[in-house]
């Protein structure tokens, strides 16, 4: 049985930056069998540090909905589950994960134990020799492709890739932004709102430097979505960019319906929900994500992290790349 | 042998030298006050690195026009009985900070003690070439109590 072994890096408002271990198996042993067995794992939480607030606890199975299928190669692995808030006793709330994979095994079951042991030995050398190599590049390379995120779906002929949805929304300057707008472009996606007192300005401060790097580009986009449109009307959202310095049209500020927006949230692989326990009433992912011209995820980074950051203004060079 | 009893002598002239400085400048009471003060400054900065550097930057420089700064803010600097009451209770007006307005809504830490918010606000208003001296949990205490 091959299984992944995971360090959940962004596990988005519920844990913070607790550290936590979870492990992945693939579906054909679990008990929620997908059609899919790459792209449908079950998901087992192996460990969980501290104890005092493992969510959910430690051995429970989870039902995965989707998760990326490029684990290997990405070295990323996104997984999202149906959670039971046991505080506000509301079935289900999807709880997004953002993992990467720090260490994987393979089948090795059927060979001495002895043998078994020394390679585990062998691959945790190698882990250390090629996190030492990773830190040493700074966590940013060059010469890869990234990765396309989702779920994927095979036909006889083709591979059809996973988008993100249509939508329709408002600018701050009252223009309608749909996927039309910003066909030809790779853009930069996000989740806020402005009276945010916790997570959103760190990520307003990181979405400027990307802002920086590309105002003025024909070929990128910021879309940043309120999850507040209740309070956040445009007149709110134009005094906002206007106060952030945010001058050219590179970089929308859209609201909408609230629920249209939260379900959009979902077609990027985070959440966004009202939560009236959450600091500012609202829960949300803090990632930033890296859509291509294709409408295809191709990178999700952690939009509080100024190191994240660094890795995504690598990434939009590139992205860009492949259209060149 | 020339050389190491050259910088040993150094060292020596140095560390001496040190320690009469502390005490013959500073009076015992002055240390404690200093120590005191040093303790604060380093409770604050961790309340402040939680609470509030995601908007006011660790810095203190704020952010564009959206969030002002503290780093020789005169609104701050000006009247700290104010500053201390906005901590807890958030602002929704517009102010002018340096000679430029602000209006972004900043909300307030109802859940701080009294000792905590002495301790972020002695750490804004000694950082970043801010100089203010001590704002003792007595005093703040004192100032929350007339907040608007």
């Amino acid at each position: 049985m091959a299984g992944y072994h995971l360090a959940v890096r962004n596990s988005h408002t519920y844990f913070g930056d607790q550290p936590f271990v979870v492990t992945a198996i693939p579906a054909s042993n679990a008990l929620h069998a997908g059609k899919n067995s790459i792209d449908r794992p079950a998901i087992h939480v192996s460990d969980c540090l501290p104890q005092a607030i493992c969510d959910p606890p430690t051995g429970e199975q989870m039902d995965v909905i989707w998760s990326v299928a490029d684990v290997e190669r990405s070295g990323h692995f996104i997984f999202g589950f149906h959670r039971f808030s046991h505080r506000t006793e509301k079935c289900c709330r999807l709880v997004i994960w953002h993992a990467r994979v720090d260490y994987f095994r393979t089948a090795f079951r059927d060979r001495h134990p002895i043998v078994q042991k020394i390679q585990r030995q062998m691959r945790y050398f190698l882990l250390i020799g090629v996190s030492a190599l990773f830190a040493s590049c700074g966590d940013v390379k060059n010469n890869h492709r990234l990765p396309i995120y989702g779920h994927h779906d095979f036909t006889e002929t083709d591979t059809v890739y996973y988008t993100v949805g249509d939508f329709s929304l408002v600018n701050q300057d009252s223009t309608v932004v749909t996927n039309k707008t910003l066909d030809g472009k790779i853009y930069i996606a996000d989740f806020f709102f402005t009276s945010c007192p916790t997570v959103c300005p760190k990520m307003k401060t990181q979405l400027l430097r990307v802002y920086e790097k590309i105002e003025g580009a024909k070929d990128v986009s910021i879309l940043s979505h309120t999850i507040d449109p209740d309070y956040d009307s445009v007149a709110v959202l134009k005094e906002f960019a206007f106060n952030l310095g945010v001058k050219t049209p590179t970089w929308h500020f859209v609201t909408g319906e609230k629920d249209s927006i939260y379900s959009l949230a979902e077609t990027y692989l985070v959440m966004a929900d009202e939560d009236p326990d959450a600091p500012g009433g609202y829960i949300h992912s803090g990632a930033f994500l890296l859509v291509d011209k294709q409408r295809r995820i191709r990178g999700v980074y952690d939009g509080t992290e100024p190191d994240q950051v660094n890795i995504l203004l690598n990434d939009i060079d590139l992205l860009r790349k492949e259209y060149e | 042998m020339n050389r190491v009893f050259c910088v040993s002598m150094i060292a020596l002239i140095v560390a001496c030298g040190r320690s009469k400085s502390d005490s013959k400048d500073l009076p015992k009471m002055d240390r404690q006050a200093t120590i005191k003060l040093e303790q604060y400054i380093v409770q604050g900065k961790g309340l402040y690195t939680k609470h509030c550097s995601a908007c006011h930057q660790d810095s203190g420089k704020g952010l564009a026009s959206l969030y002002p700064p503290l780093k020789e803010s005169d609104y701050l600097l000006e009247n700290l009985p104010r500053a201390a009451c906005i901590i807890r209770n958030g602002l929704v007006e517009n102010i002018t900070v340096n000679g430029k307005s602000y209006s972004q809504m900043m909300p307030g830490l109802a859940q701080l003690t009294p000792l905590e918010i002495a301790e972020i606000l002695t750490y804004i208003t000694n950082s970043w070439g801010n100089s203010t001296g001590i704002s003792g949990v007595k005093d703040v205490d004192r100032w929350l109590k007339n907040c608007d």
